[in-house]
Formats: structure tokens, sequence, C-alpha cells
């Protein structure tokens, strides 16, 4: 992995670097990838995918309405609650 | 547009008619507190587990089968990643390789050639948040809102083939998929409370070229209108930076609608890389032939078969017949008034225009019409009777809709009884020709046309009483010709 792709990662997954990291990471990320590769040698042709461990239809549940949170205990954990609304900083980024 | 072809595919967002939430049992109900109908699952709390409702399968499946797609057996829901404050989770559960719904479409109507518009999928997937921008819109926002009742509501994504050649297809294709989600009651499809929501990509291409030209994704369309004025404004823009030698840019641009333009949004280059991956959280779909066949009978006749069998059964034209099915309350309408009245040409004319101009202006859909089929039924009784002219049938119906009251009522109450004995006609006709000798005498020249005015002035007299017909017939016996 180079630095610019490790600084890609970083930036998709909203994730910050120090120098440090900067520094360190590519090699150690390189030699993950590595390991992991080895599975590219098995043979899986005829292997169906895989999507979930264990054979099992999934459950479901009928269509019915069932109490919410109280209001109060929804925006408990909001840092900047206005009105009832919970408040973030503009979306759009300046050009 | 000489040179360009234009190419355009849609998607298009509709919300489930579920009473909970997919994977929760929030209530789903519009216009609600703020924040008051959320709960851990919805709100992404750690350690939640999300539960799929059976009744958004089967409405994601009667989409599926409206749009003529195979129903997958087997189908995947898969994380979508990315970063917006409407995401509380910052992943959506969506379906992304192995789609629920697959390889439908949908056929039009266009300038009286059918065209078929393939659907790629059908799948089922959640709802995010609503956000309010403070100022006039996103762009200038200082800051959002963050209301959530909406996040976890069980969506459709319908996803067209790149089959759409103009702004007004474009548009057209959407009357119409609302009409067929309408009618296999899957979504109530109102645009303006967001529960059926639009995206479209559009490239130009040289025409005869078989390679597409660079895509633009054209955001906040928030009605029909929108949708086919965006896509025009947005082929003169492609055209004029095509034919002066310059590059389109892959981009995300935002339809601004009171200045009538696209503005550029944010990069499509560095954004859109989701990272699917299938959702741990979830077993796979299974919908066994058996239930599909199940929800297959839950269908309604469609409006394509619906009209068909208009033209076939009724003798309709196939204006008529697209009208009268273009809801399915209009077409329910149709037909329980010809229960009581068979007569498939007055009804169909009377429901198309008269009763559609007075449910417009009272702002009602056909099945809220304080005028039941069966009152229009007795009103057209009296039309087949002569009983009232057609002119005075029109006012008639104006009152069954202001008061409720029946046709019968109305006409004996206002003495509106057309006057079909000839006692009385005859004498409004002499006072009639005696007053209008210049008339007459055309007539009796041979000028047929004077014969229109003389009638009118007859109609006049009575108050649109007198029988059109007998007197036209009286004044010819009277002048002899």
């Amino acid at each position: 992995m180079t630095l610019q792709e490790l600084e890609a990662v970083a930036v998709t997954a909203r994730v910050g670097l120090t120098e440090e990291e900067k520094e360190t990471f590519p090699e150690q990320i390189s030699q993950i990838i590595a390991h992991i590769r080895t599975l590219d040698g098995v043979d899986t042709h005829d292997t169906a995918p895989t999507f979930y461990p264990i054979k099992q239809a999934g459950f479901l549940r009928e269509d019915e309405v069932e109490p919410s949170l109280p209001k109060e205990q929804a925006l408990a954990n909001g840092p900047d609650v206005v009105d009832g609304y919970f408040r973030v900083p503009r979306i759009i980024e300046e050009e | 547009m000489a040179d360009w072809e234009v190419v355009i595919g849609l998607e298009v967002h509709a919300e489930l008619l579920t009473k909970s939430k997919v994977f929760c049992g929030c209530s789903t109900e519009f216009g609600a507190d703020p924040n008051s109908q959320v709960c851990p699952i919805c709100m992404g709390l750690p350690g939640t587990l999300p539960l799929l409702n059976k009744r958004a399968v089967e409405l994601a499946v009667k989409a599926g089968l409206a749009l003529q797609c195979r129903v997958n057996q087997f189908s995947v829901f898969a994380r979508k990643q990315y970063f917006y404050p409407d995401l509380v989770k910052a992943y959506q559960i969506s379906q992304d390789d192995l789609p629920l719904c697959s390889d439908g479409h949908v056929e039009l109507l266009v300038d009286d050639t059918v065209r078929r518009i393939g659907i790629n999928r059908v799948h089922l997937e959640e709802e995010a948040g609503k956000s309010l921008h403070a100022g006039e819109d996103i762009m200038n926002a200082a800051y959002s809102l963050l209301d959530y009742n909406r996040a976890g509501i069980g969506l459709i994504e319908i996803v067209t083939e790149p089959d759409i050649r103009s702004p007004e297809e474009a548009r057209l294709f959407l009357e119409k998929l609302r009409l067929l989600l309408q009618y296999a009651e899957v979504s109530d499809c109102k645009m303006e409370e967001g529960s059926l929501r639009c995206d479209a990509n559009i490239s130009l291409r040289r025409k005869g070229s078989s390679a597409f030209g660079v895509k633009c994704e054209i955001k906040n369309l928030n009605s029909f209108r929108a949708v086919q004025r965006a896509l025009e404004f947005e082929v003169e823009r492609q055209k004029a930076l095509l034919e002066a030698g310059e590059a389109v840019v892959p981009e995300t641009r935002h339809w601004d609608e009171s200045q009538g333009m696209t503005f550029s949004m944010r990069s499509k280059v560095e954004a859109a890389d989701y990272r699917y991956f299938p959702d741990p959280n979830l077993y796979p779909l299974e919908v066994a032939p058996s239930w599909v066949e199940a929800i297959r009978e839950e269908l309604p006749e469609l409006p394509d078969a619906k009209r068909d069998r208009f033209m076939e059964q009724y003798g309709l034209s196939l204006y008529a017949a697209e009208v009268l099915t273009s809801s399915r309350d209009l077409a329910d309408y149709f037909e329980e008034c010809m229960e009581d009245i068979q007569d498939p040409k007055l009804v169909s004319n009377w429901v198309m225009g008269e009763v559609q101009r007075w449910l417009k202006a009272h702002g009602l859909e056909a099945a809220d019409s304080p005028v039941k089929p069966k009152d229009l039924a007795g009103l057209l009784r009296l039309v087949q009777e002569n009983a009232v002219s057609n002119l005075v049938a029109k006012d008639v119906l104006e009152e069954m809709f202001a008061t409720g009251k029946s046709a019968h009522t109305i006409v004996e109450e206002k003495g509106l009884r057309q006057i079909s004995d000839d006692e009385s006609l005859e004498a409004m006709i002499a006072e009639v020709l005696e007053a209008n000798p210049g008339p007459v005498e055309d007539v009796k020249a041979g000028k047929s046309k004077a014969i229109g005015f003389l009638v009118g002035q007859v109609m006049k007299a009575s108050k649109g009483k007198a029988n059109p017909q007998r007197v036209n017939e009286l004044i010819r016996q009277k002048l002899q010709v």
C-alpha cells in the first residue's frame, strides 16, 4: 500500500492519521493484505458464494406498530438539540 | 438536436405503504412531531438488531410484479456506507448485487407509439432521515435540522435502463410508474410529501454512436414538471459544452426550481465509494415461488389491461379508455355508474368531462366524491329520458356537488324538468318566429344555419328547459323546410 492509497482510505473512512502513522501504516497494512491474499490460492470455482455463515431463512415480523422512544430520551444523546431536532453544521462543502 | 441523442436513466424511490418501519416497529405516519417516531433500531444505537417487516417484502414483490420483473428467490441485504447527517448508522441497509426483483419493463404511449422502458431492478431498502435547511436551500444553509421519523421507513428503489430518450419521455415514464404503484397499492406516491422521489442520470452522445457519453446525476427534482424542466435545461447545457469542444464533468447537480437551472453539488469522482458488503445482521431473504404466487393474486387489474378491457367491453376510444383508467378511483367510478346505466358513451363523456371538472374544482379524488356513481346514474337517467336537457343537467350536477342533493330532488325543487310537450313548445316557437322575421326568411330561403339561431332563441325563452331536438323538429314543420 502506498501512502496515497492510505490517505484515500483514511478520507473515505473519516479517520485521522498522525505523521507517525503515515510512516508506519503502509508497510503494516501491506503485510496484512499479503497475508489475506493467501486465500486467493484456494480454488473456489465451483463453490457457491457465502453470504451468511449459517443456512437459515430470515426471520420476518408482522407489520405492527410498536411504541417508539419517548422524545426526550430519543434526543438525550444529541449534543445540539433545537425545537425537537438535532442540529448539525452546514452540509454542502465550500467549493 | 439533429446531431445528438439524449440518454436518460432514472432512479426512483417510493415509500412503501406499511404501518410500521421496515426493520423496527416505529410508526410510519406522516407529519408527526419531529423525532417522536424513533427507537434504538432506527436510530442505529449499538447493540440493536434489525428485524424485517414481512409486509414490506410483499409490497416490494408486488411492485416488481407490476413492473413485469423477475422476483429473485434469493436476495441479500447489503450495507451502503457513506457519511451524511440524515443517515444515523453511517450506512443504509439496501441491496446491491442480489436485488429482490430484476429485469422488468414499463410500456408507455409516446406520440401514439408504444415505447418499452427497461427496469433494471427493484430493490428493498430503508429511508434516511429528513433534513431541514436553515436559509433558502441546502446550498446556502448555515446549519440543518434533522428529524429521524422517516429514517427506516421501507423504500423501494426502482432503477431503469438508460432507455429514455427525451425529457418529456422521462415525465411520461414517471406518470406511468406512479399509476402502476398506485394501482398496486404499493405506495401513495405523493411527490409533495416525498413518498415518491426521482434522481435522473443524463448524458448526450452523437447520433448513431453506441458508446455512452459522460453523465450527470440531477437531484432535488420535486415534481414531474421539475424532472422534465431540469432535464431540458441539462440537455442544452451539455450540448453547449460538447459543441464548444469541452468535456462534460461527471458530477451530481442540484436543480434550482426558482432559477430554472442546475448547479454542481460535489464532484462525483471523489465521492461514491459506498463499500457495499452483505449486512451480517440480516439473513439473506428467501421468497418462495408459492409466496410470490400468493402476492400475484393480490395484484389488481393493472392500467394497461384495464384500458384494453374498457375498449373491448364498452367500445370506448383509446383516448377515453386512457383517461378513465388514469386513476384506479376514476375507473372504478365509471364502472360503478355503468352498473346502473348501460350507456358507455353517455357515462364516459360525463365522467371524463363534468364529473372530473367538479372533482378538480373541489380538490377531490373520485373515491371521495360527494356525488356517488349511483347519484350520477340518477342524473343521467333523467338525461336519457329527456326529462332534462344536457345543458340543464350540467347545472344540476354542479348543484349536486355543492349540496349533495339528488338530481331528482334538484330538478323537482327548481322546476327544471324539460319541456317536451308540443303544446307548450309551439306557443314559445310562435312568439320567437314572430319576433325574428329576418332569420325566418333566411330559413325559408334555404339558409339552414338560421334554424340554429331560432332554436337558440326558444331555448333562451324557456330558460334552457325546452327539448332542443323537438324544438328543431317543430320549427322545421312550421316553416315547412
